[in-house]
């Protein structure tokens, strides 16, 4: 690649970065074919029914449309993990807090849904 | 010491003691509960005191499992118990959140520990705890297009593009991407033979995305990680690519257009 001239390859990127991804905002199909959404339940409140479908995977989220990856996590509340989960003991502890836009001074997060966070797949 | 505080370091200690490998007789342990709890009908204090601190291992094990989850598969149950409770040995909970918990896994599984598969075990750990890196990171103003077009042309190969923070740009030595995936959607796995492969994972909003790279785009992307200016980590890809030079242009406008879409820039920096 010695006769490649890099300043040919960083106008290429230049360029590239203005212009953006080829079809980008109508290339979901062809995006979620090459792209891997992660993830795993890391809520505070995995596993509480009032977590489900309280929307987090709809915030940006192509690849994860119509996808199992969904199911049972969106929207839960708080990306803290204590090892006081199951008891009582969670009330005060802070975790609610974080990442978490109507948890914060609620009672250990039950049933309290609706907070963002992030998921993988 | 206060009452109160005295038998809150008590029971902390016996909580986990067990995992952190200061052991305690059986008579040592029932003298001591003695002293702070009583029995049920059907308990001694010891025994009380027993449910707590199983339940915060079983706790800390389940942390690990979700984080790792793919490693758990990949290892079976009874294996994982096992290099879990080695882990905590090592590394045990020091913080009232349990978030970085599992961050040293990958380092752990490069040590002495021995369990079966530890190679490919320690590939997916990699993977899984940048996941987890992503997943935790704060949240970065994302670079745009309209940003980059304002910029002076003439200064561009000199700056550097800031990436957005957790963004991790790795090599492997399995298809670790493939198996993470196919292990999590409980697919047929691929091949678990030692293959390259190159993968950055990133958060964009709300979701942990992951993307294999070629090996040039991933010397580029790694470099502009480690913050080189833009012409040197491309300089840095160039090395790397042995076909039609034209390919090698195609391939950097694709990538950096897909980059900046996805949202792996958080701001451009001048040297």
């Amino acid at each position: 690649m010695a006769n490649v001239q890099v300043n040919t390859l960083v106008a290429a990127a230049f360029a590239a970065l203005i212009a953006g991804a080829p079809l980008a905002g109508c290339a979901t199909e062809k995006k979620s074919s090459h792209m891997e959404a992660s993830a795993s339940g890391k809520h505070a409140c995995k596993g509480m029914n009032a977590c489900k479908g309280m929307g987090a995977c709809k915030s940006g989220n192509n690849g994860c449309a119509g996808k199992n990856s969904c199911k049972g996590k969106g929207g839960c509340a708080s990306a803290e993990k204590h090892s006081c989960k199951g008891m009582n003991a969670c009330k005060g502890q802070g975790g609610c807090s974080t990442g978490n836009n109507g948890c914060a001074g609620k009672n250990s997060c039950k049933g309290q849904g609706g907070c963002a966070v992030p998921v993988k797949h | 010491m206060k009452p109160l505080e005295a038998l809150e370091h008590w029971l902390q200690g016996e909580i986990v003691r067990p995992h952190e490998s200061r052991s305690k007789s059986r008579a040592e342990r029932d003298a001591s509960a003695a002293l702070h709890v009583k029995p049920s009908r059907t308990l001694s204090p010891a025994q009380r005191v027993e449910i707590y601190s199983d339940m915060y291992f079983e706790r800390l094990v389940e942390i690990l499992s979700e984080e790792y989850s793919a490693v758990c598969s990949l290892a079976g149950h009874d294996d994982f118990r096992r290099m879990a409770r080695a882990y905590l040995r090592e590394h045990p909970s020091r913080h009232w959140s349990l978030n970085n918990l599992g961050r040293k896994l990958p380092e752990f599984l490069a040590g002495k520990f021995r369990i079966s598969r530890k190679a490919l075990l320690h590939d997916i750990a990699r993977m899984e705890c940048a996941m987890s890196i992503a997943f935790d990171a704060e949240i970065d103003t994302v670079l745009t297009s309209d940003a980059v077009g304002r910029l002076d042309p003439a200064d561009f190969a000199t700056q550097r593009l800031v990436c957005v923070s957790g963004l991790s740009v790795a090599s492997y030595d399995h298809a670790a991407n493939s198996i993470v995936r196919a292990v999590r959607q409980s697919e047929d796995l691929p091949s678990l033979d030692r293959r390259r492969t190159f993968t950055v994972v990133w958060r964009k909003e709300w979701t942990v995305w992951r993307l294999d790279l070629t090996e040039p785009m991933y010397h580029i992307l790694a470099a502009l990680a480690r913050g080189l200016p833009i012409s040197a980590a491309i300089a840095e890809g160039t090395r790397r690519f042995h076909g039609d030079p034209a390919e090698l242009q195609a391939e950097i406008s694709r990538s950096f257009g897909e980059w900046i879409t996805e949202g792996m820039f958080a701001s451009v920096e001048k040297e």
